[in-house]
């Protein structure tokens, strides 16, 4: 039996199962329906009345402890490093988070963090923050299961190998199952890169097709853009003659987009087996409105926020410095939801075209392995893959 | 409010009940989460915009309902691994959902499709559901989900292709013994 008859067999199979009828009554249903709205009226409502009260004791509560190590250390914040009181303090706070998060980290969120640790590192990172002589970036970009946000990865590799054939491997290194991303798009690709002219030549396979929606074709100009733009290349030429891409109709060649401001938010799909930095576009918000977003989840699309809520800050803008500057009641913790906040502002001031970032304000020296004192550096790529076997 | 439950009971209560069935595998529970979303119909009915058929809008209340479901679900049995530090002791706990009795298959064919959906993943298991148990449109579908139409025929696609490979390696395993 070929596949196509056996997929109709499971089709027809799905068709036949049960039709599974419900047995209760429908005023009965009705009945226990209004109970619990009821339920639901009656005990909301006491709560809110002790809300104000607990909340008022926790205040006292949190004063009587907070006050005095004010007192006893008014140089906590910028001393840490020295201050006993502080450290202790410190440890209070990390493990408060710690504890935090653990109640909630499911196992899967756990083996996914695990996942991402390269050996003798505390921190998942999502960014390259420096390139060795002997190495090269080859960029990949892979595409979140409903087609509307493109995810660009790196990949490292030692630069004994031309960069074109590299390009040609990457498709033997994308883990889109485990990654929980949609199929490789370019699957079957080569391409032949001219730095020269700055130019690809992509030669599509015979069965390629964009299909008639817009989506895949935009996710197709966003995923060439991803993966060519950071070496500088702005035109992709199709080795096919009159190539049909569905929506573009019959192109020889295709100018690839700018990789415009963006603002980075977490891909932290529940069955993945890691997360992603991935770019939101919008590119009318300004800088300031770009960090506010990353504030908010987008639930629909597994996007978490990268920007703790609690976290306020207002910004100046130099001319190739941004400056954040946290408000005096924001207190920074140093674990992996901080690294993962300061990775994904510093990729974002990168997208909007700044050099460094400078955060002042800050309630402690290091965040991971960023020095808060002193202006950061944008980082060279996004997304590491480790690729080895 | 009674005559908002009536109108969305005569028309959809069978094939509401039919997804969370086949979403859950439990009576008892099906029967708690239809409650939930008639109640969730009935609390936000009035902010109903009407920009999709009322059928889609019960159904993706209910997809959500079954997702929430879930979570808490995974969520308490974690908090209970967490408690007894059972490491990986703990992997071999299943979910505290009982055995289907509620429902009895006879036919091998279809039981293995039956038990093989819950092999699939979340969208898959809703887009085989909604699309062959249920018999909506791909469109119907596509709206229930918030998935483009190409989205819901590759989910679909995917879906049918794991449900084949578990058959294939079940028949080889079998023709192996």
């Amino acid at each position: 039996m070929n596949k196509n008859s056996q997929d109709q067999k499971i089709i027809n199979l799905l068709k036949q199962l049960p039709k599974i009828e419900d047995d209760i009554p429908k005023e009965e249903i009705y009945q226990q329906i209004q109970r619990k709205i009821t339920r639901t009226a009656k005990t909301s409502q006491p709560k809110g009345r002790l809300i104000p009260v607990f909340s008022t004791l926790l205040v006292v509560i949190i004063m009587i402890i907070v006050i005095p190590s004010f007192f006893d250390s008014p140089s906590f914040y910028s001393n840490m490093d020295h201050d006993e009181n502080g450290a202790e303090l410190m440890q209070a706070d990390f493990n408060m988070e710690e504890s935090a998060s653990l109640a909630t980290d499911t196992p899967a969120e756990v083996e996914k963090v695990e996942n991402q640790l390269a050996i003798g590192e505390d921190y998942v990172r999502f960014v390259i923050d420096e390139v060795k002589p002997e190495t090269m970036l080859v960029h990949g970009a892979i595409v979140e299961e409903q087609m509307q946000y493109v995810i660009p990865v790196t990949f490292l590799f030692d630069n004994k190998v031309d960069l074109s054939e590299r390009y040609n491997e990457l498709d033997d290194y994308l883990r889109e199952e485990e990654w929980k991303v949609e199929e490789n798009i370019l699957q079957g690709a080569t391409f032949d890169i001219n730095l020269m002219t700055n130019e690809v030549f992509l030669d599509l396979p015979e069965n390629f097709s964009l299909g008639d929606g817009s989506a895949r074709a935009y996710v197709f100009s966003d995923v060439l853009a991803m993966m060519f733009r950071p070496l500088g290349i702005e035109k992709v030429i199709f080795q096919q003659d009159d190539l049909d891409l569905g929506p573009y109709g019959e192109l020889d060649e295709l100018s690839l987009p700018e990789l415009g401001p963006v603002n980075y938010k977490l891909y932290n799909h529940p069955e993945a087996n890691r997360s992603f930095l991935t770019p939101v576009k919008q590119p009318d918000l300004s800088i300031e409105e770009a960090l506010l977003n990353m504030k908010i989840e987008d639930n629909d699309y597994y996007l978490n926020h990268t920007i703790p809520a609690d976290v306020d800050f207002t910004i100046q803008s130099g001319v190739q410095s941004l400056i954040i500057e946290f408000s005096e009641d924001t207190f920074l913790i140093n674990n992996q939801q901080y690294v993962t906040m300061i990775e994904s502002i510093l990729m974002t001031a990168k997208s909007y075209h700044y050099e460094t970032v400078i955060f002042e304000n800050p309630t402690i020296d290091r965040i991971g392995p960023y020095e808060l004192h002193g202006p950061l550096p944008v980082p060279v790529a996004i997304n590491p893959i480790d690729h080895l076997p | 409010m009674k005559d908002v439950f009536e109108r969305f009971y005569d028309n959809y209560h069978h094939d509401l009940y039919r997804y969370i069935f086949y979403m859950v595998k439990n009576k008892q529970l099906t029967e708690d989460l239809v409650q939930e979303v008639y109640i969730r119909v009935l609390q936000s009915y009035q902010s109903f915009r009407k920009e999709s058929s009322e059928k889609t809008w019960l159904f993706s209340i209910a997809r959500h309902v079954t997702i929430d479901f879930f979570r808490k679900q995974n969520r308490r049995r974690n908090r209970i691994l967490d408690y007894f530090d059972w490491g990986t002791k703990g992997e071999s706990i299943q979910d505290p959902l009982p055995e289907p009795e509620d429902i009895v298959i006879k036919d091998e064919a279809l039981r293995e499709v039956y038990d093989y959906l819950d092999v699939c993943s979340e969208d898959q298991k809703n887009v085989l559901i909604l699309r062959f148990i249920q018999s909506f449109s791909i469109k119907e579908t596509a709206e229930i989900l918030n998935m483009s139409i190409s989205k819901v025929k590759t989910t679909q696609h995917r879906g049918i292709k794991k449900i084949r490979k578990l058959i294939e390696e079940k028949q080889k395993g079998g023709d192996a013994s």
